[in-house]
């Protein structure tokens, strides 16, 4: 199940439609929704995944709700494995929050993803913002595509899914190499990671 | 251990009293201080809904009541009471008080008076400060700004409030911070303590089913709340008390 923060309706929910639901955050009544429903469906003794997709605007109040209800213990206490994996951008901001977010974690996964695809030109810091940055290591690297296979994928009738289960067949042999290219690399730092 | 009578009151409604009385008594709840509790509130009652165990009703005007109240300090194994006034009534509770001695006697050292007084957003609240200030000499006096109902509860100039505050002579402040106001209604609904709310306990003492988002939110809320009730010397005092070794008796105090 996937739940989507991003109100805008070009989110996840577009690529999912079926299994996705819109969360306004700063609704109490879709707060509880969300947390709650994690928590019940996996007391309930039924496993079921969720995803969670985090819409940069909404990122530090989702944290706070995060942080202030104690989902994390609760998600402890119930066996729900938490795993966050937060897509830094080359900007300071971006690691500070970075940073702060996997302060606050005490039982969760934390991964930091770089996607090469933006913002291509490493992180410079102006001098006086140097003692700023923080340590940061990145796990998983998410490799630039080409602009043309970039919108086949971008295409919400696009599934990686169904691409690995054969399907797609109508693209040339280069685009569909470099796409078992990108899933293989990130495959193989998930496993090496693990 | 002296007895510490607590007075909880406002001169105004609807600024949030019994709930500061609430989060009081609970809070003293889970520092496992001994309270019992008196609602002037007469006939209905708000605060023994949510503690039902500890609080009696009373109606301040009738004597029996004020001797129910006043006469039982001396002899009340539950070495802390605390009086939630009703709305309204604060100026004349303490204008009894002080025709029947009690202030007196506070003074005279026999108990601990303290009062807290729930102030609203309006300069009404700011009188209220200055006619009570006759009666707060030689006791805890504390002024809780309360923000639980609304988000900009105090809008009033910050200059004006400092120089009424002023004029209270050791007065102490302390907020009462915001909860989330879904969170706030189900623990109304619920009927039962915050602390039994977050536990996820009904006021039978089952299971309450009540939402983690919800509990998480009072918890936070229970949280800062400690920080701000865990300040003053009153209750500072009362911890000490309690936890010293020559205090008797158990912890059983709530309403769950």
């Amino acid at each position: 199940m996937i739940f989507d923060t991003d109100l805008s309706g070009n989110g996840i929910v577009n690529c999912f439609p079926e299994k996705t639901r819109s969360i306004d955050l700063s609704k109490v009544s879709d707060q509880v929704f969300l947390f709650d429903t994690m928590l019940e469906t996996e007391s309930d003794g039924k496993s079921i995944d969720y995803v969670v997709d985090v819409s940069a605007s909404e990122l530090n109040r989702f944290f706070r709700i995060f942080s202030d209800i104690g989902f994390e213990r609760g998600a402890f206490e119930i066996g729900l494995d938490v795993h966050v994996c937060y897509i830094i951008s080359w900007t300071l901001k971006s690691l500070k929050n970075a940073s702060k977010i996997r302060d606050i974690l005490v039982d969760s996964q934390f991964t930091v993803v770089r996607n090469m695809a933006i913002e291509a030109l490493p992180f410079t810091p102006d001098p006086e913002e140097e003692s700023q940055v923080p340590n940061l290591e990145i796990d998983l690297f998410l490799n630039a595509l080409s602009p043309e296979v970039f919108r086949i994928i971008d295409n919400k009738q696009f599934s990686f899914a169904r691409f690995i289960e054969g399907g797609h067949d109508n693209l040339d042999y280069e685009m569909r190499a470099e796409i078992w290219n990108f899933l293989e690399d990130v495959h193989n730092q998930i496993r090496i990671g693990r | 251990m002296k007895h510490t009578l607590i007075l909880v009151g406002a001169d105004k409604g609807g600024v949030g009293k019994t709930t500061t009385s609430r989060a009081l008594l609970d809070f003293l709840a889970r520092k496992n201080i001994l309270a019992r509790a008196f609602d002037t509130e007469n006939p209905r009652g708000t605060l023994k809904r949510f503690f039902p165990r500890i609080t009696e009703i009373i109606d301040l005007d009738n004597v029996a009541d004020q001797m129910k109240l006043l006469d039982s300090i001396a002899t009340s194994a539950v070495k802390v009471t605390v009086v939630d006034l009703k709305a309204g009534n604060l100026s004349m509770a303490l204008n009894i008080f002080s025709r029947i001695g009690v202030l007196d006697a506070a003074r005279a050292g026999d108990f601990n008076l303290a009062l807290i007084h729930v102030v609203g957003p309006s300069i009404a609240s700011l009188d209220e400060m200055g006619e009570v200030a006759a009666f707060t000499k030689d006791m805890s006096y504390v002024v809780a700004k309360n923000f639980i109902n609304e988000a900009n509860f105090f809008e009033w100039d910050d200059k004006t409030y400092q120089k009424y505050f002023a004029k209270l002579s050791d007065a102490k402040e302390i907020e009462i911070p915001k909860l989330n106001e879904m969170a706030y209604e189900q623990v109304d609904l619920a009927g039962v303590t915050f602390s039994d709310f977050t536990a996820d306990k009904n006021s039978k003492g089952a299971a309450g089913d009540f939402s983690f988002v919800l509990r998480g939110y009072v918890r936070k809320w229970i949280s800062d709340l400690d920080g701000e009730l865990g300040g003053l010397n009153l209750i500072t005092d009362l911890i000490d008390a309690a936890t010293s070794p020559d205090v008797d008796g158990d912890s059983d105090n709530t309403s769950s």
